[in-house]
C-alpha cells in the first residue's frame, strides 16, 4: 500500500502542494509538515491552511501523523543540560594533547578502560562541568583535612593517564582514577584512615577489629571490608560512593574532619546502591546504581521455564541484592518461560514486564512494579 | 535534501582539511540526536556518553583519513551504533539486539477502543503501543519518521536489507494506524484551527 519511494519525488518538489494522495507517512516525510510540527504550529501557517481548506479528508492522516511524530518526540531520551558541553570539554581536552605522530600509534585506549569500568561500577553522575567557574568557592576540604591529620601520610597523585593501582599495608587495593589523589598512613592507628580527592575503587581487606575510613571531601565513608567507589572531587559539590560488595557507612563532615554538629544522618548502603551528597543542599540522596550488577557468591540460573512471576522475581533479588514490590498480586501466579541469563538486571525486568503487560520503576533503591495480569 | 548535501560536503571537507570551527559545528548539531540514538542501546548514560566522545575523538585524530560525506548526520549514526555495538560485545553487557524481532508482527491488543478525543489522547495511545514494539522496530520507525533517513540508509545503519526495513516499516505503520482508530470524533476537533 505504502510505496516509499515513489512518492519520494513528490516531496521533494516545493511547488506540488497536491496532498491528494498523501498518507501519514508521506505526511511525516514532507518537509513542509516537518516545519510546522517542530515549531509548534509557528512556521508552516499556510501549510496547515493549504491541507485544511484545499484537503480536508486528508485531516486525520495529518493528525495522525502529528501524532506519530509527538510520539517520538516525547519518547526521545535527551541529555541532561551540560552534558553536551561537559563531553566537548573532555574531547577537545583529549585532541588538544594529541602530538602530530603519534595520531596512528595511541587508540583512545584510555575511554576504552572508562567504558569498562562504566560497565560495572558507576560514574560520578552530575558532576557538572560548571563547578570550574565556581571553584574558588568551594572549600579545599581535601588539603586542609591531609593537613590536620594526626599520622604521617604518604600521598599517592596519578597524573598517569590511565587509572594506578594502590596496595594498601594492610592488603587493600585502591584503583585510582587518574588525576586523582589518596593520603594514606601505614594504618597503625585505630583505624585505618585515607584521604581521597577525585575517584577511587576500593577494595578493602576485611579487618573487623580496625575499620576501615575513607575522607572524601564532605562526606566520610566507612566499612568494615568490602568493595565500593568514592567519587569526590575538589571544587565539586557533589560527591558520590557506590557499592559492589560488603556494607558501608557514609556520613557528611567538615573540613576539620570532624562529624557535623546535628548532623545525624548516617546513610547505610548495599550492593548496587549508590548515595549521592550534595555539599550545598548538605543532603544525600540514595538509589540504585544504574547498572547493577549480579552479587558475588550468589548463583543464580535465569533460565526460566514455567516458573511462577513470584519465584522469578524473587530469584531475580536475590541475585541482584535489591528489593522488588509489586503492588498487583493478580499476575504472581503466571507462569513465565524464557531464558533471562546474560542480561543487565533492567533488561531482564523490562522482558518479564512486556510479557504480563506490566511496568517498573525504580523509587530509590527499591524496584516498584505496577500492572500486569496472565492473560496478555 | 539536495541543499542539505552541498552543505554537508563542504562542512565535512573543511572539517578533514582541519578547520576545528567546522568539526565544533558538528558536533554542536548532532550531539543532541546522537545521544538520544545511542541511549537506545545501553541503559546507562555514561556509556553512550563516553562513546560519543570517543567517536568524535576518533574523527579527529582520523580526519586526514576519512572518505568524503554527503551526510554527515547519516555517517555519524551508522559509526555510533557500530561503536556501542563493538564495545558491548566486548564487554559483555550486551542489551542484546536481537536480530529476529525485527520483523516479529507485534500484537498489541488491537480491541475496539474508543475513538481518541483529543490529539493528546491519540499521541498519548502511540506512545504506549511505540513502547511496547520490539526494540529494532522502534529504531527503524524513529530513524525514518523522526530522523527522516532514507530506507537506503536506514538499511546501512542497521545492517539489514531494505526490503526488511520496508516491511517493518509497513508493519509498524499499520499497527499504529489500526490502533489510532480515527473516525469523525477527530475531524470534528480538527475543525478548530490549532491543536498545539
Amino acid at each position: 500500500m505504502y510505496i516509499y519511494n515513489a512518492t519520494v519525488a513528490t516531496i521533494n518538489d516545493p511547488d506540488l502542494n497536491n496532498y491528494n494522495e498523501y498518507s501519514s507517512e508521506d505526511f511525516l516525510l514532507d518537509e513542509d509538515f516537518v516545519k510546522w510540527v517542530k515549531s509548534g504550529g509557528n512556521e508552516g501557517a499556510l501549510f496547515f491552511e493549504t491541507v485544511r481548506t484545499q484537503f480536508p479528508d486528508k485531516i486525520s492522516e495529518l493528525m495522525l501523523a502529528k501524532s506519530i511524530y509527538s510520539s517520538l518526540h516525547t519518547i526521545q531520551e535527551n541529555p541532561d543540560s551540560g552534558t553536551k558541553a561537559k563531553i566537548w570539554i573532555n574531547v577537545e581536552d583529549a585532541i588538544g594533547e594529541d602530538q602530530p605522530e603519534e595520531q596512528a600509534d595511541h587508540p583512545v585506549r584510555l575511554l576504552q578502560i572508562w567504558w569498562r569500568v562504566a560497565a560495572i561500577l558507576v560514574i560520578a553522575g552530575g558532576l557538572s562541568w560548571l563547578a570550574k567557574s565556581t571553584f574558588m568557592r568551594v572549600p579545599v576540604v581535601y588539603q586542609k583535612q591531609v593537613a590536620q591529620a594526626e599520622v604521617k601520610l604518604d600521598e599517592k597523585i596519578n597524573a598517569d593517564k590511565s587509572p594506578q593501582t594502590i596496595s594498601l599495608s594492610d592488603g587493600s587495593t585502591v584503583r585510582l582514577v587518574s588525576g586523582s589523589k589518596l593520603s594514606y598512613s601505614d594504618f597503625s592507628g585505630a583505624q585505618r584512615v585515607v584521604y581521597l580527592d577525585g575517584e577511587g575503587y576500593f577494595d578493602v581487606a576485611k579487618d573487623t577489629s580496625k575499620p576501615f575510613v575513607v575522607y572524601a571531601g564532605q562526606i566520610r565513608v566507612q566499612v568494615l571490608g568490602t568493595s565500593f567507589k568514592v567519587v569526590s572531587h575538589t571544587g565539586q559539590y557533589k560527591s558520590n560512593v557506590t557499592v559492589t560488595a560488603g556494607k558501608v557507612k557514609v556520613s557528611a563532615v567538615d573540613k576539620n574532619s570532624k562529624m557535623m554538629d546535628g548532623q545525624e544522618d548516617e546513610i547505610f548502603l548495599t550492593p548496587n546502591q549508590q548515595v549521592v551528597f550534595d555539599a550545598k543542599k548538605r543532603s544525600f540522596s540514595k538509589g540504585l546504581v544504574a547498572q547493577p550488577v549480579q552479587l558475588a557468591g550468589v548463583a543464580a540460573e535465569f533460565d526460566f521455564t514455567n516458573t511462577t512471576i513470584k519465584h522469578v522475581l524473587s530469584t531475580i533479588a536475590t541475585a541482584y541484592g535489591v528489593t522488588i514490590r509489586f503492588e498487583n498480586t493478580a499476575f504472581e501466579s503466571c507462569l513465565f518461560t524464557a531464558p533471562l541469563d546474560d542480561m543487565p538486571l533492567f533488561r531482564k525486568l523490562d522482558i518479564i514486564c512486556q510479557t504480563v503487560g506490566a511496568t517498573y520503576e525504580v523509587f530509590g533503591t527499591e524496584i516498584i512494579i505496577s500492572g500486569g495480569e496472565c492473560s496478555i | 535534501m539536495t541543499i542539505h548535501s552541498t552543505h554537508d560536503a563542504e562542512q565535512w571537507n573543511a572539517f578533514r582539511l582541519g578547520d576545528k570551527s567546522a568539526y565544533a559545528q558538528i558536533y554542536e548539531r548532532y550531539f543532541d540526536a546522537l545521544y538520544a540514538y545511542g541511549k537506545r542501546f545501553v541503559l546507562d548514560h555514561t556509556q553512550v556518553e563516553d562513546a560519543i566522545q570517543d567517536l568524535f575523538i576518533n574523527l579527529w585524530r582520523t580526519r586526514e583519513k576519512l572518505s568524503a560525506v554527503d551526510n554527515i548526520k547519516f555517517y555519524l549514526f551508522r559509526s555510533l551504533r557500530r561503536d556501542i555495538r563493538r564495545l558491548s560485545e566486548k564487554e559483555k553487557f550486551s542489551e542484546t539486539i536481537d536480530l529476529e524481532n525485527l520483523l516479529l508482527i507485534n500484537e498489541y491488543p488491537a480491541e475496539e477502543q474508543a475513538s481518541p478525543e483529543s490529539q493528546e489522547e491519540l499521541t498519548q495511545r502511540l506512545i504506549a503501543i511505540l513502547k511496547s514494539l520490539p526494540k529494532r522496530q522502534l529504531e527503524a520507525i524513529m530513524l525514518r519518521y523522526y530522523e527522516n533517513f532514507g530506507i537506503d540508509e536506514i538499511a546501512s545503519i542497521m545492517n539489514v536489507s531494505e526490503k526488511t526495513v520496508r516491511n517493518t516499516l509497513h508493519n509498524s505503520i499499520t499497527l499504529l494506524r489500526k490502533n489510532s482508530n480515527l473516525f469523525y470524533p477527530l475531524l470534528k476537533l480538527a475543525a478548530i484551527y490549532f491543536w498545539w
